[in-house]
C-alpha cells in the first residue's frame, strides 16, 4: 500500500463531542484561513462579491473554490488551510494559493436587485470574479496553474464556465466536482421544497444552529461547522439567527442548474484533468458511468462522508487534491523538469 | 486412470503428467481424492450455474483449491489456440451464462477472461465463484486474469464487499476471494502472438520478459508496472500520457507499434474500457478492446462481445445483448435530503 493509500484509509475522527460548543465562533479574518479579504464589485450587476484569497508562491498551483446553494466560502476554510499546510510539507519552496468567494445572495456578498439565480447568470458571476482576481493579482507572465473545485451547485457552475470558455485568461489545468451527479440532483429537487419548509426558520444562538447541522447529519465535522454555519446566518431583529440566503427564491431556477451536467463534464477536452469526488456510495448516472468506464475522468468515493465532503473529510479531500494536481500539472511546477511521467521507453507526449 | 465420472478428465490427467506444472494440482493427491474433488466441483458448478451461491465453508475449500492451481501459473500465462477471449463481466451473472451460450460451453471451448469479474453488477459472488470453480475444474481450458477490480481497495467501494456482507453476513467470503485474487495471473500470451491483459502497457515494461520478473502476488499497487498493466488505456494521442483515471497511463499508436515489434506480437487484446459495440479496434488493429458486460450496470445500453481466435489465428467477434431474465432486483436509490 502506498503512502497515499495509507493516508486515504486513515479514518478521520469527526471533531464532535469533547469540545465545548459554547466556545465562541472563530472570526474568519483573525483565524487567517485566507490572507486577503477583498470585495470585487461588478459594475454591471452592482453586486459586491466578498472574496477570500491567499496567493501561491514559487510556481505553486491555485485552487479556486465555488460553494453550492445555501452555503458560503467558509465551507472551504479548513480545506484551504489544510491544502496550504500539505504543500508546505513538501520541503520545496512551493506553496499553493487558495481562493474562495461568496456567490450572489450568499454569505457576505451584497447588492443586486431581485436576484437572478439562472445558471447563465451564475456562470457570468464566476467569470467576472475570476477575471477580477486575475486583473488584481496576476499578469501574463506570473500566472499559476489553476484547479477549479466546486461543491454541488458550485460544481455545475464551474463545469459550465469551463464548457462555455468563460475563464480566460485563467490557465485551468483541472476541474473537480464534489458530490454532484445530475440524475441524483434532479431527483432530489422534488423533495427540496418540503425540506426547506420544515427546516428551522431561526436559531436562538449560533451554538444551537451548529448543533442542528450536526444533529441532522447535514454536517459531520464540528470544527468545520463552527466556521461554516455562522457564515450562512445573520442576526435578526429578535436577536436570533436566521438564514442569510432565501433558498426558496432560487426554486424557479433549480431545473436549469443540473440539466446536461454529466455529459458536459465527461465531454471536456482530454487536456483538462477531471476529478469527481462522491460521498457515501458510487451513484453515477448513465453518462457518468459510461464516461468513468471509458476512462474519461477520475472517480473517488469517500464512504464516510456526507454531502459536504470538503467539510466532513478535510484531510482526505486535501490529500486527493494535492495528488490530483501533482499528477496532472503539465507546467511541471514541481521541479521544472516537466510532467511526472518517467518512461523507460517510448516518447512522452507533451500535450 | 479410471475416474468415476462421465466428464472427460483430460485436464486433471494432463496436469498430473506434466512435470512443468510441478505440483499445480497438489490437491489431486490421489486418484480417489481427485475423483471426489471432481465430483465436488461438478456439484458446485451445477449449483452456481443456477445462480445459487456456495456456502461459506465451500467457498473456503474452493479458494484453497484455486490457490493450488493459480500459484503455479505464470505472470505471462501461455495459452494455446483456439481460444475465446472475453472482457469485463462485473457481476452480471446471467450475461455470463449468455456468453457461454454464444461462445459454446466450457470445456468444449477454451476461454480466456481478462479480469473484472466483480463489482457493480448484482451477482459478483456467483460470477466469481463460478469462474473460479470452472478454473479449478478445467485448469487447462480456462484462464482467468486479474483486473483492476480484483483488489481489496476497489471492491470495498464498488459493490463486491457489500454484496458479500449481504449474502454471507460477514466479510469472510470477501477476504477469501480478495486473498485469492493476489494469485491471479496478470497477463496471458496466446500462441506467442496475442498479448492479453486487463488494462494496457506500462512505460516501465518494454518486453514481455520484464512482466515475468514482477512479483505479482500482492494487492494491486497504486502505481508502478503492475498497476499500469491493469489500468492503462490506448489513446489517439501519441506517446505516453497521463491517464485521466488517476492510475496507469495512456499510450499512443507509436507505443503499441514499438511494443508489438519488440515482442514479435500481432495483437494486444485488452478489456477495461466500455465500448458500445462490445469490441473496438485501436492503433490500426494493433490493439483491440473487448467488453463482455452488455448494458453495463443495467443502464449503459452497450452491446457485449467476445473474440474467437482459431488455430490459424483467424479472429471472429461475437456480439450479444443482455440476457432476458425475470426479476432483476430493482435497487431503490435513496433520495438525499439535501442536494444544492
Amino acid at each position: 500500500m502506498s503512502e497515499f493509500q495509507r493516508k486515504l484509509f486513515k479514518v478521520e475522527t469527526p471533531g464532535r463531542g469533547a469540545e465545548s460548543l459554547a466556545s465562541s465562533t472563530p472570526d474568519v479574518a483573525k483565524e487567517a484561513y485566507f490572507q486577503v479579504n477583498e470585495v470585487y464589485e461588478d459594475p454591471q450587476t452592482r453586486i459586491r462579491f466578498q472574496t477570500f484569497y491567499t496567493p501561491p508562491s514559487g510556481n505553486g498551483p491555485l485552487y479556486v473554490f465555488h460553494h453550492g446553494a445555501g452555503s458560503s466560502a467558509m465551507s472551504f476554510a479548513l480545506l484551504a488551510r489544510e491544502l496550504r499546510e500539505r504543500w508546505r510539507d513538501d520541503s520545496t519552496p512551493i506553496e499553493c494559493g487558495v481562493f474562495a468567494f461568496d456567490m450572489r445572495g450568499h454569505g457576505l456578498t451584497h447588492g443586486g436587485e431581485s436576484l437572478d439565480y439562472s445558471l447563465a447568470r451564475l456562470v457570468a458571476d464566476f467569470s467576472f470574479v475570476t477575471k477580477e482576481l486575475f486583473r488584481r493579482h496576476f499578469n501574463d507572465t506570473a500566472h499559476p496553474s489553476t484547479f477549479l473545485v466546486g461543491h454541488s451547485l458550485g460544481g455545475a457552475i464551474l463545469t459550465n464556465a469551463v464548457s462555455a470558455n468563460r475563464l480566460a485568461p485563467l490557465k485551468v489545468t483541472g476541474l473537480v466536482m464534489l458530490d454532484i451527479v445530475e440524475e441524483t440532483a434532479i431527483r432530489s429537487l422534488s423533495v427540496m421544497p418540503l425540506y426547506l419548509k420544515t427546516r428551522p426558520k431561526q436559531f436562538a444562538s449560533l451554538d444551537m444552529a451548529i448543533k442542528w447541522h450536526l444533529r441532522t447529519n447535514l454536517l459531520h465535522n464540528f470544527r468545520s461547522a463552527q466556521i461554516s454555519v455562522p457564515a450562512i446566518l445573520s442576526r435578526d431583529a429578535s436577536e436570533g439567527y436566521c438564514w442569510r440566503t432565501r433558498l426558496e427564491d432560487t426554486e424557479p431556477y433549480w431545473s436549469s442548474w443540473f440539466q446536461g451536467l454529466s455529459s458536459r463534464f465527461v465531454a471536456q477536452t482530454p487536456s483538462l484533468a477531471k476529478l469527481l469526488i462522491l460521498a457515501g456510495q458510487d451513484k453515477l448516472d448513465k453518462e457518468l458511468m459510461i464516461g468513468q468506464m471509458q476512462g474519461k475522468y477520475q472517480l473517488v468515493v469517500f464512504q464516510d462522508s456526507g454531502h459536504f465532503i470538503q467539510e466532513d473529510c478535510v484531510s482526505k479531500t486535501a490529500i486527493t487534491l494535492v495528488e490530483f494536481s501533482k499528477r496532472n500539472d503539465l507546467l511541471g511546477f514541481m521541479d521544472q523538469k516537466g510532467p511526472v511521467i518517467k518512461a523507460l521507453w517510448g516518447k512522452v507526449n507533451s500535450i | 486412470m479410471d475416474f468415476d465420472s462421465d466428464v472427460p478428465m483430460e485436464d486433471a490427467v494432463q496436469d498430473q503428467l506434466d512435470p512443468s506444472l510441478g505440483t499445480a494440482t497438489a490437491f489431486v493427491a490421489t486418484e480417489s481424492n481427485a475423483s471426489s474433488n471432481i465430483t465436488q466441483l461438478d456439484e458446485w458448478i451445477d449449483q452456481l450455474s443456477k445462480c445459487q451461491p456456495l456456502s461459506e465453508e465451500n467457498v473456503k475449500r474452493l479458494c484453497k483449491m484455486a490457490i493450488e492451481v493459480l500459484q503455479f501459473e505464470e505472470n505471462v500465462q501461455p495459452v494455446a489456440v483456439p481460444v475465446t477471449i472475453c472482457g469485463d463481466v462485473h457481476g452480471q451473472f446471467h450475461d455470463l451464462m449468455e456468453l457461454f451460450k454464444i461462445g459454446g460451453p466450457c470445456p468444449d471451448t477454451n476461454y480466456l477472461f481478462m479480469g473484472d469479474y466483480v463489482d457493480r453488477g448484482y451477482y459478483s459472488v456467483e460470477t466469481v465463484s463460478y469462474l473460479v470453480a470452472m478454473k479449478v475444474r478445467y485448469p487447462n481450458r480456462i484462464t482467468i486474469l486479474r483486473g483492476n477490480h480484483e483488489s481489496r481497495q476497489i471492491t470495498q467501494v464498488y459493490g463486491f464487499y457489500d454484496e458479500c456482507l449481504r449474502k454471507y453476513g460477514s466479510a469472510v467470503v470477501w477476504k477469501l476471494f480478495t486473498d485469492l485474487f493476489d494469485y491471479f495471473p496478470i497477463t496471458a500470451l496466446v500462441d506467442n502472438k496475442i498479448f492479453c491483459l486487463h488494462g494496457g502497457l506500462s512505460p516501465m515494461i518494454e518486453t514481455i520478459d520484464q512482466v515475468r520478473d514482477l512479483n505479482r502476488v500482492q494487492e494491486v499497487p497504486h502505481e508502478g508496472p503492475m498497476c499500469d498493466l491493469l489500468w492503462s488505456d490506448p489513446d489517439d494521442r501519441g506517446g505516453w500520457g497521463i491517464s485521466p483515471r488517476g492510475a496507469g497511463f495512456t499510450f499512443g499508436q507509436d507505443i503499441s507499434e514499438q511494443f508489438n515489434h519488440t515482442n514479435d506480437l500481432s495483437l494486444i487484446a485488452r478489456a477495461h474500457q466500455l465500448v458500445m459495440e462490445g469490441y473496438s479496434w485501436s492503433h490500426q488493429e494493433l490493439v483491440v478492446t473487448i467488453f463482455s458486460a452488455p448494458n453495463y450496470c443495467y443502464r449503459c445500453g452497450n452491446q457485449a462481445a467476445i473474440m474467437e481466435v482459431d488455430e490459424n489465428h483467424e479472429r471472429q467477434f461475437l456480439q450479444y445483448d443482455p440476457s432476458v431474465r425475470p426479476g432483476e432486483p430493482t435497487v431503490t436509490r435513496k433520495t438525499p435530503d439535501y442536494f444544492l
